[in-house]
Parts: C-alpha cells; sequence; structure tokens
C-alpha cells in the first residue's frame, strides 16, 4: 500500500498512491494509517486523488483509520473519484467525514477544524 | 478445477458469456476485478457504470472468500458474466458454507449523528448488492452455491 506523508505546519497530508482501496489492502492500508497519524498533532487530510476503487473493506478502513485519530477529529478526504465519492454517498458517510475538492482547497479552508 | 484467469483480457461480447474460475483469495478478486473495470471500459460501458458494477462484484466475491470459505485454504469460485445490452448478467458458484436462511440485509446506509466512535466499520457489502442489482437470488444445490444477479449498467445506475 503506497502511502506518502507531507506535513504542513500543523497538518498532515496523507498522499494514496494505489488505484484500489479494497479487501486485499485494507489491513495494510489501516495499519500504515496508524503509524503515519499517531503524531499527527491536528487536523489530518487523506489525498484519495490517485484511487478510482474502493469497496465496503476499503470504506471500513478508512473509517477505522478515522477512529484511530483520536480525540473525536474527523478524518478529513480530498478529491473523491466518482465511484468513491458514489460509495462515500450511498452509506451516507459522505455525512461524517470532511470532504473538500482538493487538498489545496483542505489546506486553506479555515472553517474545518480538528 | 483449473484456473482461467485470461478470459477477462479479452472484450466481453454482448450475449456471449465468459466463464472464469478464480482461486478464492481477496488478492486475486482484486487482480480479476482490475482487469474487468479495464475490459467494460474497452467495451464502450459508461465509466461509472463499469466501476459500480466492479463494486457489486467485489462484494459479491468478497463475501465468498471471507464468509463461505471462511475454513478452506483452496476455494475455488466460479464466476460467469454475460454483457447485455443495459446491463452485466452475474452467476457465482462456490462449493464453500451455505448462506442459512434469508439473504442478509446488510447496511444501505448510516444512522446519521452517530459518535465516531460507533460508526460501523463493515456490513455495508450486502446492503450495496441489494442497492445496485435487480434479480437477485441464491440457491443451494448439493454442496454448491450459486448466486444470481443483474447489474444494471446505465449511465444513471444507482
Amino acid at each position: 500500500m503506497d502511502l506518502t506523508k507531507q506535513t504542513h505546519g500543523e497538518v498532515v497530508v496523507i498522499t494514496a498512491g494505489d488505484p484500489r482501496i479494497d479487501a486485499a489492502v485494507a489491513i495494510a492500508f489501516k495499519d500504515q494509517m496508524r503509524d503515519l497519524t499517531s503524531d499527527a498533532p491536528g487536523r489530518v487530510i487523506l489525498d484519495l486523488a490517485a484511487v478510482d476503487f474502493i469497496d465496503s473493506s476499503g470504506l471500513g478502513a478508512i473509517v477505522a483509520a478515522m477512529k484511530q485519530l483520536g480525540g473525536g477529529r474527523r478524518l478529513e478526504l480530498a478529491q473523491l473519484s466518482p465511484l468513491v465519492g458514489k460509495v462515500f454517498r450511498l452509506t451516507r458517510m459522505d455525512s461524517v467525514f470532511v470532504i473538500h475538492a482538493s487538498t489545496e482547497a483542505g489546506l486553506v479552508d479555515a472553517t474545518a477544524n480538528g | 478445477m483449473p484456473l482461467q484467469t485470461d478470459d477477462l483480457d479479452d472484450p466481453l461480447q454482448t450475449d456471449r458469456p465468459v466463464t472464469l474460475v478464480l482461486a478464492a483469495s481477496f488478492d486475486l478478486v482484486s487482480q480479476s476485478l482490475a482487469t474487468l473495470m479495464r475490459n467494460l471500459q474497452t467495451c464502450g460501458v459508461p465509466q461509472e457504470a463499469g466501476q459500480t458494477a466492479t463494486l457489486v462484484l467485489a462484494e459479491i466475491l468478497n463475501n465468498v472468500v471471507e464468509h463461505a470459505y471462511r475454513d478452506h485454504a483452496d476455494g475455488r469460485i466460479r464466476l460467469e458474466l454475460c454483457l447485455r445490452s443495459d446491463s452485466l448478467q452475474v452467476e457465482v458458484t462456490d462449493t464453500g458454507h451455505p448462506i442459512l436462511g434469508d439473504l442478509p440485509r446488510g447496511r444501505a446506509a448510516i444512522e446519521t449523528d452517530l459518535p465516531i466512535e460507533d460508526l460501523p466499520e463493515g456490513g455495508f457489502g450486502w446492503g450495496l448488492i441489494h442497492l445496485l442489482t435487480r434479480d437477485l437470488s441464491y440457491e443451494r444445490s448439493g454442496d454448491t452455491n450459486c448466486l444470481r444477479c443483474q447489474i444494471p449498467l446505465t449511465e444513471e445506475a444507482g
């Protein structure tokens, strides 16, 4: 699972590099997200621009990654592809995550707070 | 059963069924469906409809890996697909544990306003299958499970 981390001030941005977050990689995704975000002080944005496919296992892993943040923090998601957006919409998970059109938009979004 | 995973490299043709048999593992399901998703685009299926069909198949096949073959190391799944003018006809067979009683309903959507720590991480698979298919049926015959459905492939599907 290809995940890379960048820090912009207090905001941690994780970029997913693989096109699929599915049952084959769900556990690896969840574990790597824990490693990459365990010391994040505030907001965390997950950039999904490269991801064109998720299934319910991938969705569950993204939910688990948010729970791991702790402190009632909401994981922020950026640049959902049509199918990824659809899975979030159908399950109504789009009401739980903070969703940005792009990571750049998320970084300047002063209304989001950790 | 021999492994036949090469059929999905050739574009599907309308009304001509293709069959593949794959070892029951999340990795092989993932690889096969990545190939199928490209294949459906090559066939002119609208991109979002093809991706949605791939999602439904992922939920069905991963259920077989996770539940029907929960204690089998070498299960095999037979997948038959037939492209119709506006849908994908699907038949999935396996020789794992049966589904007892009615098909699970799963959950289509979460309740809103749940605290983060109470959000469900699973149970969505069956909800998505019911929501995104029509003519869904299941039968157990001898030692074989057979799940059939149609997945609409029109632009507005889902």
